[in-house]
């Protein structure tokens, strides 16, 4: 009796695997529904990850750039408030000297140096801002304050000019102070340091340093000036009124020229605080080029995805329905 | 006498169709038996000396013996796939993805972060701490990285013992079973469920090496394997292997120490393909421990150097000397391109910078053997360590191509792992629906039980003929005897 036959084993096989593949598909179907990406990160992109990588990289490093930019501006934007309040006190300082001088007046001349002190505690206050402890204007001593207290520097400004007989000796021996690095204002004045501060980052390749220090030129000359102004009350060095007058032209003088490099100074702490505000856009219009990016590689459309999950499930049916039906169908069956 | 002669003719009917019952019922019992070769009843006429009437001729199994090697030799190719994407599976899941916070491209770019920050607030001992945390945890990567990658290699290795011994067993086994069969066959009696068990270990040794039967007298058959060794002749051959029970990674089988596969003094190179063993889960595991593994090792010590490397001679860091380690050392010392295997294993951060041993975060500011603070605002040493890992420079490890920054050397591990994964699991899915057609082709010659149930009507109806025969001759006879 040979009569081709079928066996029994080779039908199950078959609808036991696509059982299985079908019901693997539909979880696989059903977390990307859930997710929005896809399950399987290394079939899309074929193994290789570098493009993957670099958009990682950029989100992650341009996100640590945004708030990094983002202290650096508050600080950087401190720094112009000061210089811009320091420039219009001793704006008005200048003009208050003209009148003062203008009048003769022991007592008018007198109550200008008074102020011109107070100007100076004003600005030795100003460029020792600190923003979270750390001073701005210190240069990488950010720990200490940048200038010494108003009180300090006067006694060691006037110390080095006593005993002058003239005016012009006067200007000269604050000249000599001013450029002494021992025991100048580099010294005795400045307490920041001569290296620089912590630099801003504005791309993956380039930093900068912000300008202003408080050994600038802009900061000499103002406090210079003030201390000029400040010689002019005290009585121990000026005894004269028309010594009074000149010394406190001559701090006039030197309140302009610094007004003049204040304004530079701002000018340059502008162009960095522009720089930071176009990278920090930069930064963000970055993170959002990789993340969709990303998404566009890695993402599923929710659509196509759930009429694929229905349509496994239909098929999943199918499979299920076959394999009762072929159960069904044998003699056995028959023969009961 | 005619009628005696009819008498017998119809007794051998009736044991004739007793015997292809007996077949029916078995092969009904084993039809969702595998490794079951589906059995024949085959009948032969007696006629000469005999009056007419039928003998079974014996009992004839149904094995396609082309279709069973072919399927074979598919199975044993799944097996070596199988294992090639099993263990590039595991590695892959070692080295991870980019987008994984927790993979080595992950914690890299964690710690530049971290330095981003610092270079913002160098002041900051926050900010610091967080780089020095931040280092340490790459380093506990590359550490699980390695631990992870020793541990595949010395599972495939403890595999590989546990297979060469199933393998030696079972040749044993065949060697009995065609003992068995010769001294039935030649007796004449049926040597079918011998056969059977015999395929089941044939197939089984198959898995491990790809055999070929070859059929010898009286059901013999000898085993050689697809690249034409004898493994089983007369005797069985024995396999030996030595297995190491931990393995480091500068364990290599070239350096003598890791065990091979040999028999008698003969040893297999089982790293060709070329080899008499070549091919199935032998070669499989081999390969997993002596190559795949072993090239993700080395290019993960690799990276590990291209860390220590860059952080290195770092020109700010007046503090060190030329040659000294830099953030990241080979256990206390400066990282060395001649000994990089095993480096993941031994990187380190720098002593003088970890809290845990004694050091401290603010040497990430001031340089690695500063003995002061120095100024807070200091970031420059931060600033030539953040450069140091985004610049663009040609690899020194000799594992990397391309020029890249650090994460672009990291991404490029994962990518050549990934896409050795991508590519077995390819090979992997074409050898299994290879298999499985074959599979398929087998089973079809397998039991029906259609076919057998109408084979049992036929000789349920043949039986009842026979002993209606046999009533009948009775009948006849009985007419006989009653005439006298």
């Amino acid at each position: 009796m040979t009569f081709s036959s079928i066996g029994d084993l080779a039908s199950t096989l078959m609808l036991s695997r696509s059982s299985a593949q079908a019901r693997q598909s539909l979880a696989r179907l059903s977390t990307e529904l859930t997710t929005g990406v896809t399950a399987d990160t290394r079939a899309v992109v074929r193994g290789d990850f570098s493009t993957l990588s670099d958009w990682e990289q950029s989100i992650q490093s341009a996100q640590a750039r945004e708030k990094t930019l983002g202290e650096a501006f508050g600080r950087v934007q401190a720094k112009q408030t000061v210089l811009d309040g320091v420039g219009n006190a001793i704006g008005t300082l200048a003009n208050t000297i003209s009148l003062g001088t203008a009048s003769r007046q022991k007592p008018a001349m007198d109550a200008v140096a008074a102020s011109a002190k107070d100007v100076l505690g004003q600005t030795v206050a100003g460029v020792n801002v600190t923003i979270g402890g750390n001073t701005l204007f210190g240069g990488a001593a950010t720990h200490l304050p940048a200038l010494a207290n108003a009180d300090a520097i006067f006694t060691s400004a006037k110390a080095a000019v006593v005993g002058a007989t003239t005016v012009s000796d006067v200007v000269h021996r604050l000249q000599t102070w001013m450029d002494d690095p021992v025991n100048g204002y580099s010294a005795q004045a400045y307490l920041g340091s001569t290296d620089d501060g912590p630099p801003v980052r504005l791309s993956a390749s380039h930093a900068t340093q912000p300008p202003g220090r408080g050994d600038d030129e802009a900061i000499r000359s103002t406090v210079q000036g003030l201390l000029l102004a400040a010689f002019s009350g005290e009585a121990d060095l000026m005894v004269q009124p028309v010594a009074q007058q000149q010394l406190l032209d001559q701090a006039s003088n030197k309140l302009r020229s610094a007004e003049g490099q204040l304004i530079t100074l701002q000018a340059s702490v502008g162009l960095a605080e522009g720089q930071i505000a176009q990278a920090k856009t930069k930064a963000s219009s970055e993170i959002s080029t990789a993340q969709q990016l990303r998404l566009s590689a890695l993402g599923v459309d929710q659509f196509e995805t759930a009429s694929r999950l229905q349509n496994t499930e239909l098929q999943l049916e199918k499979i299920y329905m076959l394999t009762a039906r072929s159960a069904r169908m044998s003699l056995a069956e028959y023969l009961r | 006498m005619s009628l005696s002669g009819s008498l017998s003719n119809a007794l051998s009917g009736l044991s004739a169709a007793s015997r292809g019952a007996q077949i029916v019922s078995s092969n009904l019992a084993n039809a969702m038996n595998e490794n079951y070769g589906r059995r024949e009843l085959s009948l032969v006429a007696l006629g000469g000396d005999h009056h007419g009437g039928v003998r079974s001729a014996g009992v004839l199994r149904h094995v396609d013996p082309i279709l069973l090697a072919d399927r074979r030799s598919a199975g044993s190719t799944l097996e070596q796939a199988a294992r090639k994407s099993e263990s590039l599976d595991a590695l892959a899941n070692i080295v991870g993805t980019p987008e994984d916070a927790g993979s080595l491209n992950g914690h890299l770019r964690r710690l530049e972060a971290a330095l981003a920050y610092a270079e913002s607030d160098p002041g900051s001992e926050v900010r610091l701490s967080e780089v020095v945390r931040a280092g340490g945890e790459l380093v506990d990567t590359f550490h699980t990285a390695q631990d992870g990658i020793s541990k595949i290699r010395t599972r495939a290795d403890a595999q590989i013992h546990a297979s060469v011994k199933q393998l030696n067993s079972n040749l044993e086994r065949i060697e009995q079973l065609n003992a068995e069969i010769v001294a039935a066959s030649v007796n004449g009696r049926d040597t079918s469920g011998q056969m059977d068990r015999r395929q089941v270990l044939i197939d089984q040794v198959n898995a491990l090496v790809p055999v070929r039967e070859m059929p010898r007298a009286h059901g013999m058959v000898s085993l050689v394997t697809a690249k034409g060794m004898i493994v089983l002749g007369d005797r069985a051959t024995t396999f030996e292997f030595a297995p190491s029970h931990t393995i480091m990674p500068h364990m290599t089988v070239d350096q003598g120490l890791l065990g091979t596969l040999k028999a008698g003094d003969v040893s297999f190179d089982m790293g060709s393909d070329r080899s008499p063993m070549a091919g199935g889960t032998l070669q499989g595991l081999f390969n997993t421990r002596d190559e795949t593994s072993l090239r993700a090792q080395s290019q993960l010590d690799a990276l590990a150097f291209e860390v220590a490397d860059r952080f290195s001679d770092l020109a700010v860091d007046t503090t060190s000397l030329p040659g000294a380690p830099g953030l990241f050392t080979d256990s206390g010392a400066r990282a060395d391109s001649a000994n990089q295997t095993g480096l993941a294993g031994r990187l380190q951060i720098h002593q003088s910078v970890d809290p845990a041993q004694g050091g401290q975060a603010w040497r990430v500011r001031s340089g690695l053997a500063a003995v002061t603070p120095g100024a807070p605002g200091n970031a420059s040493l931060i600033t030539q360590m953040l450069e140091a890992m985004t610049q663009r420079i040609a690899p020194v490890s000799g594992q990397f191509q391309a020029s890249g920054a650090l994460s672009d050397h990291a991404a490029a591990l994962q990518s050549n792992v990934g896409t050795a994964a991508w590519a077995a699991n390819q090979e992997l899915s074409f050898a299994s629906a290879h298999h499985e057609q074959l599979l398929q082709l087998q089973r079809m010659e397998g039991v029906d039980s259609d076919a057998e149930l109408q084979r049992l009507l036929s000789i349920e109806t043949n039986y009842a003929a026979n002993a209606k025969v046999i009533q009948m001759i009775d009948d006849m006879l009985s007419t006989l005897m009653r005439i006298g």
